[in-house]
């Protein structure tokens, strides 16, 4: 900035290269496994940058016929469409009368949705399951698109209203209340699409979210139809027994690399402090 | 900014309810905010509030999947802290915690000073590579690691071949699964705090900067009077959210060494599923999520404290 050096310089590409090394280089890892024919796969002396008669992309090809990934990727896709949908019928409203709207219990009901997005999942599975499985819920689609809509949902509240607060001047609605409008009519005919790239970016977000979740899929799925993406990774690597590491880092790469890309291009776009989810 | 908003928050008060003088504008004002709020307030009841109540009641019975149980008290609290394993998993659990947390905190706070530093372009693409690993789904994260700290054919491990030295194998030798799993976690999560200070950094005026230089104040004086200040919040964020999901966490941990080998990585977060969904005693594991309960609770208060002071929200 001010006084720069070249030896603060020097310091500050060191860091980042660290930085990008750090980030990086396991993912490098896997993508350089997959690529390697069976052979260099398993031997030590293959390089950390493999030579060009090492790499084939036949793991990529096997993987087809050895997995049921056109399953994996369509229940991925359906419950994360459906609990993204639901969540967002949930969330906006919520999101609003969180931001702009004033009544008795506001504030109770606000810091329990604080409490929501930190309470540890892994726990709350156990009586939730008790209820899928008095439901019959255990094992079918619906009930993971139940289960991701509620875990999507404190996200995307929190997403919205930091949007609606800080996004949408107070004079909008309030111009609005003037011509006539009540809450509702102004919020339904000025508001929402006033906010509609903030929520096409919260869309994007719950989808995400909603894909790379391992915790729900896995507790509350057993049979592989139900089976999404992000947990059919973890069956993959456990059923194996050939240990054939490249077409496992395949199909690792394959349901890994969705996610990562669209959260990478989608970042600039949806603005700093956002895009966070509670562990699991 | 934070006064700003305050005075704003007034005027709404104003405009809105409290200071209308008729019963029925007051009335009209609270129904809409309750339309709005109803679908979330159902959601939260269904699948937040009741079974979290049921949790709580089911603790002191012998509930297991499928049988509703007898009420015993406290006994399953009793087996809880008598139990080494839990004893063992709660204290592993605060050390992965603490460590992962600081380490995250840290790392994110270099990351976003370093990236402050680059031109817009460069910042955009380098701080999406470097902020990558928090995207991957946690699960896929633990993959990944168990992969590049795999004792034949990991990365760590060939790295130490060079130097010519015998690397301890990672996931199974002494402390050190334990340790590959606060260096994975920091690597998924560190993004987080580097994109929250990042927006901090990025909100402070150049004024302030410039101001400070001109009076005579180097670099890291400027640092300590200029940033540091409008770091406070965010640090006091950052460490009560990552200490609550660093405690939730379950995907990555049970993907990278699942508690083993044998129960030596056992946190609390996997021992809860063993116990829930392996051996089915829902009660027991229940009353050890208790404690995962109270850890992020009190992690939980700090943050509602902390953004009390300004309703800004960082998720």
């Amino acid at each position: 900035m001010i006084n720069e050096n070249k030896r603060s310089r020097v310091l500050l590409y060191a860091g980042i290269i660290a930085f990008a090394l750090f980030a990086i280089v396991p993912y490098y890892w896997v993508i350089r496994t997959s690529i390697l024919t069976n052979l260099a796969a398993i031997s030590q002396d293959t390089g950390f940058i493999p030579a060009i008669g090492e790499l084939t992309l036949d793991a990529y090809t096997q993987i087809w016929n050895r997995f049921a990934f056109a399953t994996y990727f369509r229940n991925s896709i359906i419950v994360s469409v459906a609990a993204t949908i639901i969540s967002l019928f949930f969330a906006i409203p919520g999101a609003y009368a969180f931001a702009r709207l004033d009544f008795p219990g506001r504030q109770a009901l606000f810091y329990t949705a604080v409490f929501t997005i930190m309470f540890p999942w892994i726990v709350l599975t156990i009586p939730v399951y008790e209820v899928f499985y008095f439901l019959r819920l255990v094992n079918t689609l619906p009930g993971i698109i139940i289960a991701l809509s509620i875990f999507v949902l404190p996200q995307n509240i929190w997403l919205l209203q930091g949007f609606f607060r800080q996004g949408i001047p107070e004079n909008i609605e309030e111009a609005a209340l003037i011509d006539g409008h009540n809450e509702l009519t102004a919020f339904l005919r000025i508001v929402l699409p006033l906010s509609l790239p903030a929520v096409a970016a919260a869309a994007l977000f719950a989808f995400l979210t909603a894909w790379n979740n391992f915790l729900w899929v896995f507790v509350l799925t057993t049979d592989e139809a139900t089976r999404t993406a992000t947990v059919a990774i973890y069956y993959i690597l456990g059923s194996d027994v050939l240990r054939e590491w490249n077409v496992l880092m395949a199909s690792l790469v394959l349901l890994v690399a969705p996610p990562v890309v669209f959260y990478g291009l989608s970042r600039r776009y949806v603005g700093a402090g956002l895009g966070g989810s509670p562990g699991g | 900014m934070a006064q700003e908003q305050a005075r704003s928050r007034e005027e709404i008060r104003e405009r809105y309810g409290l200071d209308e003088e008729t019963f029925m504008d007051r009335l009209r004002e609270n129904w809409a905010g309750y339309v709005f709020i109803i679908p979330t307030f159902i959601a939260f009841t269904g699948l937040f509030y009741y079974p979290i109540l049921r949790g709580v009641t089911m603790t002191f019975t012998d509930t297991r999947l499928g049988e509703p149980g007898q009420f015993v008290g406290l006994e399953n609290y009793i087996w809880v802290v008598t139990n080494d394993l839990f004893v063992y998993a709660f204290i592993l659990t605060i050390g992965f915690v603490v460590g992962t947390t600081f380490l995250q905190l840290g790392l994110g706070l270099l990351a976003a000073l370093l990236l402050n530093e680059l031109r817009d372009v460069a910042k955009d693409w380098i701080g999406a590579l470097i902020m990558s690993p928090y995207f991957s789904a946690p699960l896929a994260g633990g993959v990944v690691w168990m992969w590049f700290l795999d004792n034949d054919f990991g990365f760590v491990v060939k790295a130490f071949g060079i130097v010519g030295v015998d690397p301890p194998s990672f996931l199974a030798t002494g402390m050190w699964p334990f340790i590959s799993l606060i260096v994975a976690q920091t690597w998924h999560d560190y993004a987080y705090s580097a994109i929250i200070y990042a927006a901090a950094i990025a909100s402070i005026p150049k004024e302030q900067y410039e101001a400070a230089a001109q009076s005579g104040a180097n670099r890291l004086q400027r640092f300590r009077d200029v940033t540091v200040p409008r770091l406070l919040i965010p640090t006091i964020v950052i460490l009560s959210l990552r200490t609550a999901w660093n405690i939730a966490e379950f995907s990555q941990p049970f993907a990278l060494t699942g508690g083993g080998p044998g129960t030596r990585t056992m946190i609390l977060s996997i021992l809860t599923y063993r116990v829930a969904f392996v051996n089915n005693n829902f009660a027991r594991a229940y009353t050890i999520g208790m404690a995962m309960v109270l850890l992020s609770m009190t992690a939980a208060v700090i943050y509602v404290k902390a953004i009390d002071e300004e309703e800004n929200l960082y998720v």
